[in-house]
């Protein structure tokens, strides 16, 4: 018995000062503590009426201190209209890596600001993640479940507008070093995309698309830009009102690739642009287009001089085609050259084009355009 | 689809809402409530991190759109927080000793301006101000906390609402000091009425926003050129005026905010700085709210204030401008600053010509060469002018990178020591006078060109910098602090003495070839060019001008190059204490 208490005491010794170490008595003490995200309350702005029926608008904002956590929501309820629009994003940032996740129900508007195109209903969740590989490139990844359904077409918008479900996918390469003041850098990206048919949803196409844009000081008030763009669809199973569209200048929004809801904003940089040729001329599932660019700042005498107000000249050249079930859509060429002016309003472009197509038929056009075209 | 379908139930019920009329409930009654809300929808949308953001998407991941930059933390961080009664200090590796040095500066600033406001919380306290602290410039544009755009420069924000603030750990203590007091003067006195913020009632002006900012901010911690400045201003006639000081953007206007406050708070007491905040988020910016506070009206003050100014600053009105007599010595490339000979007739600056920030240039004989596309916040050039190291933050934390003047090819320079901040070539060659942050203030080191450390020249608790080599390589003359003023200092190899006594700041030495120390000194606005004797201390004003010189170097055969602020510029100037040379 005395030896099994001999034998069993190195063990009890070695027990407690195993568990010993829990208590690190013996660490060195450090008034910090590790970071842990929680998400608190930024602010919430609500704006509601009510005059016998209810209208709410309410948008809100949380995060965490160091806002790697962020959860921003938006609600619009319209009781007359028997309206209930939501939309809810949450981000996470780790590192490089960003991902996000947004459930929304929404009527959008797909076509520049100030011509409808179509409006349509769309609900959906989508998951996003993004590889910030430095400020100025990046890769992302979408996936996204959509369900929608037209509200409104205008009349001279070419495609019927579909309702249905569609489970898109994205990866996409970017690069962006682009400086304005120094009218200097490259704009790019490259995209592989498409549609699933999972989950009781009726799509099933694959998309490629680029954009390629490059700007030349040439001296310190001229510059000149180069830009090509292309994109192709295979597969007959993809929503046709969001196939490519071009014709006009910043027919933002209309080639959102497995990007669905590629809703570009006032400042979007246009998707397409073909000056001389009317709004939602052209739509199909193949198109190339090239712009040639040359622009001066008039006034102030130098970009990194500019304040609250410039002014810029350009002359351009666009040229572009468009295919539908592998046949051409025009046989002229569809191209056109002009010029224009741009007013730079305490930031914001406002742009005047006035441009001739090479098509002897067609007459030329003027083009209104908001925020940067390229 | 058919074509004819592209009208749903919901647009059907609109259009039928719109034929009614407006006494039956149709659409013309609603219309402006619909308008305002999508208006407020724009408006939320124009205020989103990014302008080019998705309408429907409200994550932030960078994949919600085809191009524009994102921010890309530069490193990964390690964030811990640091916990105490009145602040939360968050911060990462590295900054561990620059964290516990805050909590005292930030105790320094709850006890100088609480006080004050006290009123303001009553009845609901002041939760924990939570600091977050970032190493570097290129840490903090690549973080997400400070919610500003990327391209955004300043040295730090407050998010009132929240009671956050983010900041740059600045190179000094004296600037830590300063950014943080004025940022966490923003929170005392906005926290308390955030929620007016988005209510009915006023607003108070920028000016006495940024000036309250800046008049609790310790006079030495102040950015010394936002006084030179206003004092430009002052002898131009050029002061703007109350309605122009609501928005507050350069150091101007944080000048002449600051002057406003400090005006306001000498006549009236400091009280009245509390109530006139208070009454501003109750009538805004108007006659009645100073008629209230102060007993006079707006236009009042503001002339008051003007006399205030022109009798404060009288020093150098009489002097000649130096425009009388030379040119910048480079036209146009911005603003210019800290201008060094490299050598064979060749001068090395800083400008940002072509750049927000400031990039290395070399002129050689009347050419301008562009020598780096990076952020440059301090150099030094190699007794031969073939190198020159350079200190960036283009990876996050400030770090040295030499640089050969021939081919422009850079290379990391492999430093000891952390957070360098300025750095001294000796005219031997073999050896650096480093300036380092590593605890919060500043410390001078020798270092080899191996980048090992040789000694420690002063590890004092206060800042210690701007070390310049005698000719001989064995003296260094450096500034430090003494009593409220920045004075010079020479350390022999062995021993620091102090140099200069003046009730007055003595900056930037640069040892000249001559044997004697060429200086920045001045105060309130208004630096001149100096010289003192290395073993007398005795000291003559070289510069006889109006304008405020900085960074002054001397040159062989007697002309000085110094960077001149005149009209919110900064320029390189080519001048000699013995007058412009006659021609003829």
């Amino acid at each position: 018995m005395k030896n099994t208490h001999c034998r069993l005491l190195p063990a009890f010794l070695s027990f407690f000062l195993l568990f010993s170490c829990v208590t690190p008595t013996g660490a060195e003490e450090v008034p910090w503590e590790p970071y842990r995200p929680r998400l608190e309350t930024e602010y919430i702005i609500p704006v509601i009426f009510y005059d016998g029926t209810l209208y709410a608008l309410i948008y809100g904002r949380m995060s965490s201190v160091l806002r790697d956590r962020e959860l921003q929501f938006f609600l619009w309820a319209d009781e007359e209209a028997a309206v209930f629009n939501y939309v809810l994003g949450y981000t996470r940032h780790h590192g490089k890596w960003s991902t996000g996740v947004n459930l929304y129900s929404m009527p959008v508007n797909i076509g520049p600001v100030w011509a409808s195109g179509v409006w349509e209903n769309q609900t959906g969740l989508s998951l996003l993640a993004a590889y910030r590989r430095t400020n100025e490139t990046r890769l992302t990844f979408r996936l996204q479940w959509e369900k929608f359904s037209p509200l409104y077409k205008a009349s001279s918008f070419p495609e019927d507008p579909d309702e249905g479900t569609v489970l898109g996918w994205e990866v996409k390469a970017m690069k962006d070093d682009f400086s304005f003041l120094a009218q200097k850098g490259t704009r790019a990206y490259i995209s592989l995309g498409g549609a699933l048919p999972l989950f009781n949803t009726g799509y099933r196409y694959i998309k490629v698309e680029e954009d390629w844009r490059r700007y030349y000081p040439l001296n310190d008030r001229v510059s000149a830009i180069f830009s090509l763009r292309g994109g192709k669809i295979w597969g007959d199973d993809y929503p046709s009102h969001r196939g490519f569209v071009i014709g006009g200048i910043q027919q933002a929004n209309m080639s959102g690739l497995g990007n669905l809801v590629n809703q570009g904003t006032l400042w979007a940089l246009a998707d397409s642009t073909l000056r001389g040729y009317p709004l939602f001329q052209f739509s199909g599932d193949g198109f190339f287009l090239g712009n040639l660019e040359l622009r001066t700042l008039l006034y102030p005498s130098s970009y990194y001089g500019l304040n609250f107000f410039g002014l810029l000249g350009t002359v351009f050249l666009d040229a572009g085609q468009i295919w539908k079930d592998g046949q051409a859509l025009s046989t002229c060429p569809t191209a056109a050259w002009g010029g224009g002016l741009k007013f730079f309003l305490g930031g914001l472009l406002v742009g005047v084009d006035y441009a001739v197509p090479m098509d002897p038929a067609a007459n030329p056009r003027w083009h209104l355009s908001l925020g940067e075209v390229f | 689809m058919r074509p004819d379908e592209g009208y749903t139930r919901a647009h059907a019920r609109f259009r039928a809402r719109l034929q009614r009329r407006p006494e039956e409930g149709g659409a013309r009654r609603t219309m402006g409530k619909r308008w305002f809300l999508w208006l407020l929808l724009i408006f939320v949308l124009i205020n989103s991190p990014f302008l080019s953001h998705a309408a429907i998407e409200l994550t932030n991941t960078g994949a919600e759109y085809h191009f524009g930059q994102v921010k890309s933390p530069p490193r990964p961080l390690e964030w811990r927080v640091l916990k105490d009664t009145h602040f939360e200090i968050y911060f990462y590796q590295g900054l561990e000793e620059v964290a516990l040095r805050c909590r005292s500066i930030l105790e320094e600033a709850y006890n100088r301006v609480y006080p004050d406001f006290s009123g303001f919380f009553t009845i609901n306290r002041l939760p924990p101000v939570r600091v977050i602290l970032f190493a570097s410039r290129r840490d903090f544009q690549n973080a997400e906390a400070t919610g500003t755009p990327l391209t955004a420069t300043p040295e730090g924000v407050a998010h009132f609402l929240v009671g956050r603030l983010a900041v740059i750990c600045q190179p000094t203590l004296r600037d830590l000091r300063g950014v943080l007091i004025h940022e966490v003067t923003h929170i005392i006195t906005l926290h308390p009425f955030r929620n007016r913020f988005l209510g009915s009632g006023g607003q108070p002006p920028d000016w006495l926003v940024e000036g309250l900012a800046e008049y609790y901010t310790p006079e030495e911690s102040r950015f010394p050129m936002r006084e030179g400045a206003l004092r430009d201003a002052v002898f131009r006639e050029k002061l703007t005026t109350m309605d122009q000081l609501r928005s507050v953007r350069g150091n101007l206007d944080y000048a002449q905010a600051w002057a406003l406050t400090d005006f306001i708070a000498r006549e009236y007491g400091n009280r009245s700085l509390a109530e006139l905040l208070k009454e501003f988020f109750i009538n805004g910016d108007r006659d009645l709210t100073y008629q209230k506070v102060l007993g006079l009206s707006r236009r009042e003050l503001w002339e008051n204030w003007r006399a205030d100014l022109q009798e404060r600053y009288q020093a150098g009105r009489d002097a000649p401008p130096i425009t009388s007599q030379y040119e910048p010595w480079i036209a146009g490339y911005g603003q210019q600053m800290r201008a060094v000979p490299a050598g064979e007739g060749r001068i090395v600056f800083l400008s940002s010509h072509q750049s927000k920030y400031f990039d290395l240039y070399l002129w050689e004989r009347g050419k301008i060469r562009r020598l780096t596309e990076e952020t440059v916040s301090a150099y030094t050039v190699s007794p031969d002018g073939g190198e020159i190291l350079f200190i960036s933050d283009k990876e996050g934390e400030n770090l040295l990178y030499r640089l050969e003047t021939v081919t422009g090819r850079i290379t990391p320079f492999p430093l000891a020591l952390g957070n360098p901040v300025e750095v001294a070539w000796s005219p031997t060659g073999e050896r650096l006078a480093v300036t380092v942050n590593t605890k919060g203030d500043t410390d001078i080191y020798l270092i080899s060109l191996e980048g090992e450390v040789l000694a420690c020249v002063t590890g004092g608790e206060a800042d210690e910098m701007s070390p310049s080599w005698a000719p001989d390589g064995e003296r260094l003359v450096y500034v430090s602090e003494q009593a409220g003023f920045d004075q010079l200092y020479i350390w022999d190899g062995k021993k620091n003495r102090l140099l200069t006594s003046a009730g007055t700041h003595h900056r930037e030495p640069v040892w000249g070839e001559d044997g004697r120390i060429y200086f920045t000194f001045g105060d309130r606005g208004y630096y001149r060019t100096a010289v003192v004797d290395p073993d007398e201390g005795k000291t003559e004003v070289l510069s006889p001008f109006q304008e405020t010189l900085l960074e002054s170097y001397p040159l062989p055969g007697g002309e000085i190059l110094s960077t001149v602020y005149r009209d919110g510029t900064y320029k390189i100037y080519r001048w000699s204490p013995s007058g412009p040379e006659r021609k003829g």
